[in-house]
């Protein structure tokens, strides 16, 4: 197969503050894409949990030159779209217009990342919407699971030991001058990417990423160390029961690896194995197709600048929580003890790479892919390296891999309706 | 933009190609004339279980084989069940379109319903509505639209009422397929990178030999006009916030007032464009969101028109603001449809929801999964050259346009509220606890 995208078609320029910039055209579709990460999200957030989500939401919500009206203006006038999306790892800012908006879009993005001005009436707006969102979140079942595995899964203060959203306390508290504070110390040229995909000439778009973000100012920035989660060799678990409910999410598992990790790729393989692969892998298969217990029954791995969750998730009818949870515990033991068939493996690999080019048939799905690249250092050959990397995952490394999974030592998290015991 | 190549085979199956050369990658799309409009009661939800049923395989491709195959080309595949048709799609690199092809053709006839897989699948599908159950929004829209349409089928969520969905046979399922799935009551649709000769002939090749069917029996249903307002107050636990439905009735796709109507719903919360999943611009700059969001009332609001066979519903929602009575949410979206009807709009205003529409229509063309789905949702619920024509059609709408579809639509008689009020809206106290250290569930 071709390889959709090799490192002599994107241009990659790191400008004087340390900011790096992707250009890749993608021709006759009149659109221009941005995809950018500044490593700043719920990693800095501290002692207040929330902190992040708080200023990166408020960042599209007036800056020194425009005000929040008057930015909606703008964005709605060129039929544009802008976002900013505050996570635990980074904070992601993501936009489209017509290509021939390029400039004023990426001057917008620039202005609300390098100049926010957190306007007192508008921090009090995104609170309260933060509030509702955080108080609808507290009585989803998926979402109380997840709150539960996280604490039960990271020691205090590890970033993935709570949800983004934050606590409810924090952001009752947060002050206009927190939000501008955390913004000064933790965004940072040097800690950001952006990637821009197109109907566009590259070295146009280069200069004009140039030209918007050229004067930010560069300062120090750190990736902060985190002790990793300690193991555990017995199941911890607990169960929230929330009432006017019919369905019990439930979240097992444990903490899985970064993605700079060596063994990623087997870790990756395995996962996708035990519940990507197909109709949600093996679990799905067993779960759901076989019993016909849930809808949805998947595994998914988190692996981020930190080792984000390794979790099963699945959603089954209160009656149906223990036999689901066992019959996922006997899929993991079983590709643990046996590993996987060798047809199984070899569809994993034609799949990985065979799927690339569909990845890859939009200007977003090419602009997330390269700021990935550069966000985990993965080289801009990358993708022409991919099938190599993939065929040199030997079987033993995914049987490794798969055996990192918790079972005895699994955290096990439930939300839903009162059960009968 | 390429022409799209129309064409219809001797035994009906109408087929649309459309080139597209942006990356090298094609989607092939099925979309079936049969939904929850077609269901009588008793048998909601049975268009969505045939859905599931059709990956379940054929003797040609067994179950299990069907996924395989996709995920050996690196494709990708899925399908949804809506209103007025059921969607079955792959998206693969271009040089294996034809596999997507002679799947789809055969288990458009060869879908083998297998009592035990039904039997398991209903199980799998009530998981699916439990799912949504656990979210008061879900319920909030389905009684508003059960109450806002008394007689067409459109009152039924498309999952289906959960004692259909128990009591539903295999025979029941097996005869939905074979009274819906025939080549003349299909379109099939592809676009990609490819020549559309080429991918003419694999469609005729493949689909050629399947005989016609009896034409399905048509929906009669004809919902009477509606005299007057109807409510309707949910009132449950398990919500964190309360949430607001409004629902007017709107004419159907091939109305000549549709596009005046999606222009109003642009400048009420953004124009969004005729292909869902494809995002939409910020609309932060519109009507309800200022009056809603910016003046602290809602925490988010939304609107939409979704093009549709028969008349349809012209919907409102808002999540309100923590602490916020739903009355102070309906007053704002109540003053805010008087001033559609009482003042002009100005030319500026308008100027820019043109512009978020001529935007929306371009980014359809960023890849090939956007444009083959409004294409093909379009070509079932209208016409195949329905797309170019609303493109031009939201060009020329005026302000007196907007002005008087709102006083025909968007009225008192005509509409349906929904409210949704948490029993206990104070969380933390509303759910408690059970916590075990050590062993496990299982």
């Amino acid at each position: 197969m071709t390889v959709p995208i090799a490192a002599s078609q994107v241009a990659r320029t790191v400008l004087p503050n340390g900011l790096t910039c992707l250009v890749r055209p993608f021709r006759e579709t009149g659109v221009a894409t941005i995809h950018g990460y500044v490593k700043a999200g719920g990693i800095f957030d501290g002692a207040r949990p929330g902190l992040a989500r708080f200023a990166g939401s408020t960042l599209i919500r007036g800056t020194r030159r425009r005000s929040a009206r008057h930015l909606a203006e703008d964005l709605d006038a060129m039929g544009a779209s802008l976002a900013v999306s505050p996570g635990t790892e980074t904070t992601v800012i993501t936009g489209r217009a017509l290509a021939e908006d390029l400039p004023r879009l990426l001057a917008m993005a620039a202005e609300i990342l390098v100049e926010p001005a957190f306007p007192a009436d508008e921090v009090e707006k995104v609170r309260g919407e933060l509030l509702t969102a955080l108080r609808v979140n507290s009585l989803d079942t998926r979402q109380v699971a997840e709150r539960i595995f996280r604490r039960l899964t990271y020691p205090e203060g590890h970033p993935h030991s709570r949800h983004p959203d934050g606590e409810e306390a924090v952001l009752e508290a947060l002050q206009p001058d927190d939000l501008r504070a955390f913004h000064a110390h933790h965004f940072q040229p040097g800690a950001t990417v952006i990637a821009v995909v197109g109907d566009v000439d590259p070295g146009y778009a280069t200069d004009q990423l140039a030209r918007a973000f050229g004067e930010w100012v560069r300062g120090p920035w750190r990736m902060p160390a985190f002790p990793p989660p300690a193991g555990s060799v017995v199941r911890r678990q607990e169960e929230a029961v929330v009432p006017g409910k019919t369905q019990s999410d439930l979240v097992l598992g444990g903490p899985g690896v970064a993605r700079t990790d060596p063994d990623y790729y087997g870790v990756m393989m395995a996962n996708l194995l035990l519940g990507q692969l197909g109709m949600m892998g093996r679990i799905g298969r067993a779960v759901r197709e076989q019993q016909g217990m849930a809808y949805y029954a998947y595994s998914e791995l988190r692996a981020g600048l930190l080792a984000g969750p390794w979790w099963v998730r699945a959603g089954v009818n209160p009656v149906n929580v223990e036999r689901a949870i066992a019959q996922i515990l006997r899929e993991v033991a079983d590709l643990q003890a046996h590993g996987p068939a060798p047809d199984e493996l070899a569809d994993a690999r034609t799949f990985l790479v065979g799927s690339l080019a569909v990845r890859l048939e939009s200007s977003a799905g090419i602009a997330q892919t390269l700021a990935d690249i550069e966000l985990y250092d993965l080289g801009l050959d990358h993708l022409e390296r991919y099938p190599s990397i993939i065929a040199g995952v030997s079987r033993d490394d995914v049987v490794a891999a798969v055996r990192r999974f918790p079972t005895d030592g699994a955290v096990l998290a439930i939300a839903g309706p009162q059960r009968q015991p | 933009m390429q022409e799209v190549l129309a064409s219809t085979l001797p035994n009906g199956l109408r087929v649309l190609i459309q080139e597209s050369h942006t990356a090298p990658v094609a989607t092939f799309w099925m979309w079936y004339r049969v939904g929850s409009r077609n269901e009588m009661p008793g048998l909601t939800g049975i268009s969505h279980w045939v859905e599931h049923l059709l990956f379940k395989g054929t003797p040609r491709h067994p179950a299990g084989m069907l996924t395989r195959l996709i995920d050996r080309l690196g494709g990708r595949w899925n399908a949804f069940t809506w209103k007025d048709y059921t969607a079955y799609f792959e998206v693969l690199p271009a040089e294996h379109l034809e596999t997507a092809i002679r799947l789809e053709a055969d288990r458009m006839q060869n879908t083998v319903f297998d009592p035990e897989v039904v039997a398991s699948e209903r199980t799998v599908i009530i998981s699916e509505r439990e799912g949504a159950e656990n979210f008061p929004s879900y319920l909030l829209g389905e009684e508003v639209e059960a109450l806002a349409f008394k007689v067409h089928p459109y009152r039924h969520p498309v999952i289906g009422w959960k004692e259909d969905l128990r009591a539903i046979t295999h025979d029941d399922l097996y005869r939905h397929y074979r009274t819906h799935y025939h080549p003349n009551n299909a379109v099939a649709l592809a676009v990609g990178d490819f020549e559309p000769e080429d991918v003419l002939r694999m469609i005729e090749e493949a689909f050629g030999p399947i005989p016609p069917g009896d034409p399905p029996p048509p929906v009669r249903s004809v919902e009477p006009e509606q005299s007057g307002e109807r409510r309707v107050t949910l009132r449950r636990p398990g919500g964190g916030t309360a949430y607001f439905h409004l629902a007017f009735h709107a004419p159907p796709a091939a109305h000549p007032d549709l596009p005046a109507l999606m222009v109003t719903d642009g400048l009420l919360t953004g124009f969004k464009g005729v292909a869902s999943f494809n995002g939409a611009g910020s609309g932060r700059s519109s009507r309800l969101y200022r009056a809603l969001v910016d003046g602290g009332l809602a925490a988010t609001v939304g609107s939409a028109i979704t093009p549709s066979i028969d008349p349809t519903l012209f919907r409102i929602t808002a999540t309100v603001r923590s602490g916020v009575e739903v009355a102070a949410v309906e007053a704002a979206v109540t003053a805010e449809i008087a001033r559609l009807h009482d003042e002009p709009v100005e030319e500026s205003e308008l100027a820019r929801v043109r512009r978020q529409a001529r935007a929306q229509f371009v980014y359809l063309r960023d890849g090939v999964f956007p444009l083959a789905r409004a294409l093909g949702a379009l070509a079932v619920v209208d016409r195949p050259e329905a797309l170019p024509a609303l493109a031009d059609a939201i060009e020329r709408t005026t302000g007196e346009d907007v002005a008087r579809v709102a006083r025909t639509y968007l009225t008192d008689r005509r509409r349906t509220v929904g409210w949704y009020v948490p029993d206990d809206s104070r969380p933390g106290q509303a759910w408690g606890r059970r916590c075990a250290t050590g062993e496990g569930a299982a």
